[in-house]
């Protein structure tokens, strides 16, 4: 595997990990002393209750809200992975709502294509590559899919694809292209997805089939395909050097058309029957020693489809990929007892459904298995989860702290204000550790591959420090959108006093407390931190103070007794956010 | 410009051993001061100034008697031979946008190494870069750096006992790119990153947390770890960035220039912190390396600028401060550039590049000689090298940062020839701040606290004394007791303790051993000395505490009607809910919740510890329409209450209504609200199992 650097600056969490020189053999140790959680994927028949939702909610969505569990409350567990296994509907393509930050005479200038605003720009052809805000658009658009989902997994499973099938470096329309290609793939056969993988532009690019030469194949995608895509490196996957050599043979003379890229309309991907390998094509042992008869003309573009048939009857294929569903959604670390009552099950459903992840995940999320209490909250969430969820569970006011008036009609106008409410996640995320569109290297993200450590990858005293920060000013003042017309800076500021009628008891500091943590933590407050953040909240004043101030804005609800309402809770949210518990889904 | 100085100055590596593991008592109850252990001083400083990209070591370093090939092979490239600033020293020139390194070399204060890389050299920027920072061979793949390993091995105990009362301070110290106006953040060794120092972030400070070991307790613990390290290093960097000054010194406006103004803030604010790292990027000039109307301009002369000028405006503060005697800055770049130019008025990847050392404590020779350049080239051509990198890297241990042989050899995995980049006055292989001319005693274990010749003072170990605390029984019970023992027979020792202010003498008659009892709960401070060594005196604080009263927290979830009691202070405990009791050994139990009123009571074995106590009312749901209301408001009241009591308040509080009602079999009420004005009006009824309020509107 060559591994990709990012032509970005990124965060190297694994570098930074190692950095920290963690004591990983006492974490080792005390994971050894573990019970073995042997049930297996026999329905789950136990309570029912809040937990559970959370659980199965926690692991299905890109970020936990509220609403979500709101979304679940009569239903059974059966009603509720039906909820979730619901496609989310497939959004228009974005448009060009990012017109404020460049304009016509400088996009041309830079020899970009022009697009009006409002118009869709992922068709757009890209002689030389786009602007940046039209990267940033896109982006945007992307993360506002996720925190607007619906409760269904669509959008946690485009990330999971994304992740396991982890390429970058594109254009936008690349890009687009691929996210759109892994939106449709979710609810159809993995086999059929491996084969749109293959054809896909930005990974034709990104390992280099694009360049193939029948002479000299290059072996980058072929390696892939087996190590991290299908048959996985586990220990019973034993495919050879030769076969990497023969898949390289059978893949080349694929490529995408740089007309189409450079033209209105989708890049199209064809087949170069000159610059295909005609000779026959040996597999090992592994594959049962299958032969890939040489092809020409044309009938080459065959030899894919009978790679993937080859790669896909082995036992293997199954197994591997059921690990990595069942890392990625119920807990990264595996054993035999897992192996033997999870894994192993959950592969022969995968097989015997012709290979639709589906079948096997649903059987997984409504297992005995999936819920184990020692599952529960036992993972650290991407920065994804973290900040994605914030975003959902709050509606925000905008507020320019210098000068109330001076907050500029793009950031509330219908046809701008999603590019600037969504566009500082991407650099929020990154801070945290997560360039959304440019995955580390081709295996994805290691905290979802990377043993022993997994998601510890995602916390180091520098992402810590940056969640930290993060979650204080969002708690606080909001975080920063774009500049005030003539000073100052707008930000997005939650909605605290709103936010707090919503609970069962908002006159009552205690159950306010008890209600929020119980939302946003994955375990239970400590009571040092819970008197801390408490008499932040009160700073001295009796709870009394605190329920009328409560009484009095519910009773007369103007903005002056919104704002003192507000202003008094700030620490709640801001010490809230800063919590360790937060971290963990 | 300064001259260097020549004071000799005393320094200590004060490394005090991680007391608390060899002691059989809480450690959050003790701590340990030595007379010495407040020597924390100023070590000596190792700054690495990483050049991203590779360097043009030819153009950087020039050989003079090379001219003429230079002009033939690297003729898109070359300097003007005039501009060239020559050192008149081994037929060598500077690139001229450096003339504060020719101040330096003048001042002695510069150190050039020649052709430094290693065999089989990569060309790939991330391969050499990462052999670079890693120490290894060119087909050895390490996951850690030369300087990981380095303090790994001065710091067995790092990073769980850190920072500690000897090392508040973070080991190292990285700035980076992603760097804000002031605190260019990217990575410390230690782990503590600030964007900005003025805002550091006070994460939490619920640091000590203790947690189960199941999957949440594992992260949990791994988040405070990280949270803690963070933190505390935070507030370190914070107070030395604050209090640090400039000495009126101004920096250009570059972003090197920004990470070494931070640099000299922390340093001159007081931060221990021995090694440092900055980068500069930009040094793969494929192209237009220089203008091609004058080769000494163009992209690399403005590099070399940046770093000249950033170094300049560096040591001029650390020599106002007196502190550039702790100073050593090293270059480092993956690799340097082809010898011959190519066409688009650039250099190619190549192999050997020269190194530069600056700072006060050189051996200045010129290490090397010059590169041998050739008429003409065709094809490959990689000069010849004359160093390993490595062997700089244990010059810099051996004879800077302090570590012998055994220790370089650990950290790089091999010895090389010793060279000399320390002058031999300063080089100090003990680390213990003596120079190797100077010290009598060589080979001072790491941490020892030496006098003027290096030699170690007269210390006994910390963990010579046994130290066992019995805390009190029960609250005011006042029967702590206090057990002193030590270790080394050999001395008689006097211990004084304060509170109860008692002398007495551990020795052969005692064993060495003296228990005091009938002790309260306070802070006793043991201040141990032996008369025949008059500047020993080793000090402990130790606390005598009393059981931890019993604190108990119930979560309610009135949805799902339970309670979820949340204990500590012992190991057992016993709760009763509803007069029901049961024995518990976990620190948590979730309970179950009837309608109406709950009493919840928990004790332990130890009646002093006090009793917890809390009632909690669980209200049927009771469903009131409709809303708003014209005439009759309906409550259905459900569970078993035969009569309910109605008030009705306005929205000031005021009581309008008061009955109690009797419930009928349909368990619905109704009530007329014809005699009340239109608004909100606040209803509770309230029973047995029932009491809840809610508001209505009135039309």
């Amino acid at each position: 595997m060559m591994p990709q650097k990012s032509p970005y600056r990124t965060i190297d969490l694994v570098d930074l990990f190692y950095k920290e020189n963690i004591d990983l053999k006492s974490i080792l140790n005390s994971r050894k002393t573990k019970i073995v959680v042997s049930s297996g994927i026999t329905p789950y028949s136990g309570v029912w209750g809040k937990e559970q939702k959370k659980h199965l909610l926690n692991r299905t969505l890109m970020g936990y809200a509220h609403r979500h569990l709101k979304d679940l409350e009569n239903l059974s567990m059966d009603q509720a992975i039906d909820l979730i296994f619901t496609p989310d509907a497939k959004p228009d393509p974005p448009v060009n709502d990012y017109f404020n930050e460049i304009t016509r005479e400088e996009v041309e200038n830079s020899g970009h294509v022009y697009v009006p605003p409002g118009e869709p720009y992922v068709e757009v052809g890209e002689p030389s590559g786009s602007p940046w805000p039209r990267h940033q658009s896109l982006y945007a658009w992307i993360f506002k899919q996720n925190i607007e989902q619906k409760t269904s997994i669509h959008w946690k499973m485009v990330f999971f694809l994304h992740n396991l099938l982890a390429t970058g470096r594109g254009s936008v329309k690349m890009q687009y292209q691929h996210m759109d290609m892994l939106f449709d793939s979710v609810y159809k056969g993995y086999k059929e997805t491996i084969k749109a993988l293959t054809l896909d532009p930005m990974m034709l690019d990104y390992l280099n089939l694009q360049g193939s030469q029948k002479d000299n194949p290059d072996e980058n995608y072929a390696r892939e395909l087996q190590e991290l895509f299908t048959v996985g490196k586990g220990p019973n996957s034993k495919f050879t050097e030769e076969d990497v050599v023969a898949a390289a043979r059978v893949l080349v003379g694929w490529r995408f058309s740089w007309e189409t890229k450079n033209k209105q309309g989708k890049i199209q991907t064809y087949f170069e029957p000159w610059n295909h390998d005609k000779e026959d094509k040996q597999f090992s042992a592994f594959y049962n020693h299958t032969l890939i008869k040489g092809k020409t003309g044309n009938d080459g573009a065959t030899e894919l489809d009978e790679l993937l048939d080859m790669i896909f009857n082995t036992e293997e294929c199954a197994l591997y990929l059921c690990r990595r569903l069942y890392q990625f959604f119920v807990y990264p670390v595996l054993n035999e007892t897992v192996e033997a009552n999870v894994i192993s099950p959950l592969a022969e459903i995968l097989r015997t459904n012709n290979y639709d992840l589906m079948a096997p995940l649903k059987v997984l999320l409504k297992s005995e298995h999936f819920y184990d209490t020692s599952f529960y909250n036992a993972m650290i969430k991407a920065p994804t989860e973290f900040v994605f969820g914030l975003m959902k569970e709050f509606s925000f006011d905008l507020r320019n702290y210098q000068n109330e008036t001076d907050i500029p009609s793009k950031v509330t106008d219908a046809a701008t204000a999603d590019f600037y409410k969504y566009r500082p996640i991407d650099w929020n995320i990154n801070n945290q550790g997560l360039n959304y569109m440019e995955p580390p290297s081709v295996s994805g993200w290691p905290a979802y591959y990377q043993a022993p450590v997994y998601d510890l990858f995602w916390i180091n005293s520098y992402t810590i420090s940056q969640r930290t920060q993060f979650g204080n000013s969002f708690g606080r003042w909001g975080y920063g959108l774009v500049s005030g017309d003539y000073e100052g800076w707008v930000q997005l500021v939650i909605n605290r006093a709103d936010y707090l009628l919503t609970f069962e008891d908002p006159e009552n500091l205690d159950s306010v407390i008890d209600e929020i943590s119980d939302r946003l933590l994955g375990a239970p407050i400590q009571d040092r931190a819970r008197a801390r953040i408490k008499n932040q909240v009160l700073q001295g004043a009796s709870e009394n103070y605190y329920a009328q101030l409560v009484r009095t804005y519910i009773n007369t609800p103007t903005e002056e007794h919104k704002n003192t309402l507000s202003n008094r809770i700030e620490n709640l949210f801001g010490a809230l956010f800063q919590l360790g518990e937060i971290h963990l889904f | 410009m300064k001259r260097r100085t020549f004071i000799h100055q005393l320094t200590h590596a004060a490394a005090m051993p991680a007391l608390f593991s060899s002691f059989g008592i809480n450690p959050l109850n003790l701590s340990s001061y030595s007379l010495l252990s407040n020597t924390l001083q100023e070590g000596n400083i190792l700054i690495i100034l990483l050049l991203n990209g590779g360097n043009d070591g030819l153009n950087m370093v020039i050989p003079l008697n090379m001219k003429s090939n230079l002009h033939s092979v690297r003729p898109q490239v070359v300097l003007p031979d005039n501009k060239i600033l020559s050192l008149g020293t081994n037929d060598l020139g500077l690139h001229p946008s450096m003339p504060f390194f020719k101040s330096l070399h003048d001042e002695k204060r510069l150190k050039i190494v020649q052709s430094v890389g290693y065999q089989n050299p990569s060309y790939s920027h991330f391969r050499s870069m990462d052999i670079w920072q890693t120490g290894s061979e060119s087909n050895q793949y390490l996951t850690s750096g030369w300087l990981g390993r380095y303090l790994e091995n001065r710091h067995p105990e790092f990073p769980e006992a850190y920072p500690s009362d000897s090392y508040p301070h973070p080991l190292a110290l990285e700035m980076g790119w992603n760097s804000s106006l002031q605190f260019t953040g990217n990575k410390s060794f230690t782990s503590i990153v600030s964007s900005n120092p003025d805002n550091f972030y006070e994460i939490i400070n619920e640091f000590n947390n203790e947690y189960p070991s199941t999957n949440v307790g594992e992260k949990l613990k791994y988040l405070q770890l990280m949270a803690k390290q963070s933190n505390s290093y935070g507030e370190v960097l914070k107070d030395a960035y604050n209090k640090g000054a400039l000495s009126g010194i101004d920096f250009p406006r570059s972003n090197l220039a920004d990470q070494f103004k931070i640099i000299a803030k922390l340093i001159s604010g007081g931060l221990n912190t021995r090694i440092y790292k900055v980068e500069i990027g930009g040094f793969d000039t494929h192209g237009n390396q220089v203008d091609t109307n004058d080769h000494s301009k163009g992209e690399h002369a403005n590099l070399l600028g940046q770093i000249n000028d950033a170094v300049q405006a560096f040591m001029q503060v650390m020599d106002a401060q007196k502190k550039s005697d702790r100073i050593l800055g090293m270059t480092l770049t993956e690799f340097g550039r082809t010898v011959h130019s190519n066409g688009t008025n650039g250099t190619d990847h190549g192999t050997v590049a020269p190194m530069l050392f600056f700072g006060n404590k050189l051996d200045t020779n010129v290490l090397g000689t010059n590169p041998v350049i050739p008429n003409s080239i065709e094809g490959q051509f990689d000069l010849e090298r004359q160093f390993d990198y490595r062997q700089m890297y244990q010059a810099v241990i051996n004879q800077w940062l302090g570590g012998s042989s055994t220790t370089s050899t650990d950290v790089l995995y091999k010895d090389f020839d010793n060279v000399q980049i320390i002058a031999k006055e300063y080089a100090d292989l003990d680390g213990d701040g003596v120079g190797d001319i100077y010290d009598l005693c060589s080979d001072t274990a790491a941490g020892a606290i030496v006098d003027f010749n290096g030699c170690e003072i007269f210390n006994l170990p910390a963990n010579n004394y046994e130290i066992h605390t019995k805390s009190l029984s029960c609250i005011d019970s006042n029967n702590g007791a206090l057990t002193i023992r030590a270790l080394d027979t050999t001395y008689e020792y006097t211990v004084a303790i304060s509170v109860i202010d008692k002398i007495v003498t551990l020795n052969q008659e005692n064993e060495h051993q003296i228990t005091f009892s009938d002790l309260e709960v306070g802070t006793y401070r043991i201040s141990i000395t032996i008369d025949e060594k008059p500047n020993y005196n080793q000090v402990f604080d130790v606390k005598i505490v009393e059981p931890a009263p019993l604190t108990a927290a119930a979560l309610v979830d009135l949805t799902a009607r339970t309670a979820t009691l949340h204990l500590s202070g012992s190991e057992q405990y016993t709760v009763t809910l509803n007069g029901v009791s049961q024995e518990i050994y976990s620190q948590e139990i979730k309970l179950e919740l009837s309608s109406g009123v709950n009493r919840l009571q928990v004790h332990t074995p130890l009646s002093c510890q006090g009793m917890f106590e809390k009632e909690v009312f669980i209200s049927e749901k009771v469903v009131f329409y409709p809303n708003p209301i014209k005439e009759k408001l309906y409550l259905l009241l459900p569970g078993s209450d035969a009569t309910t009591q109605i008030s009705i308040y306005n929205d000031q509080g005021i009581e309008l209504f008061y009955k109690e009602l009797s419930i009928p079999l349909s368990r619905t009420v109704k009530l007329s609200t014809e005699a009340f004005t239109k608004g909100l009006i606040i209803i509770r009824a309230k029973g047995t199992t029932i009491d809840k309020t809610f508001k209505v509107i009135k039309q």
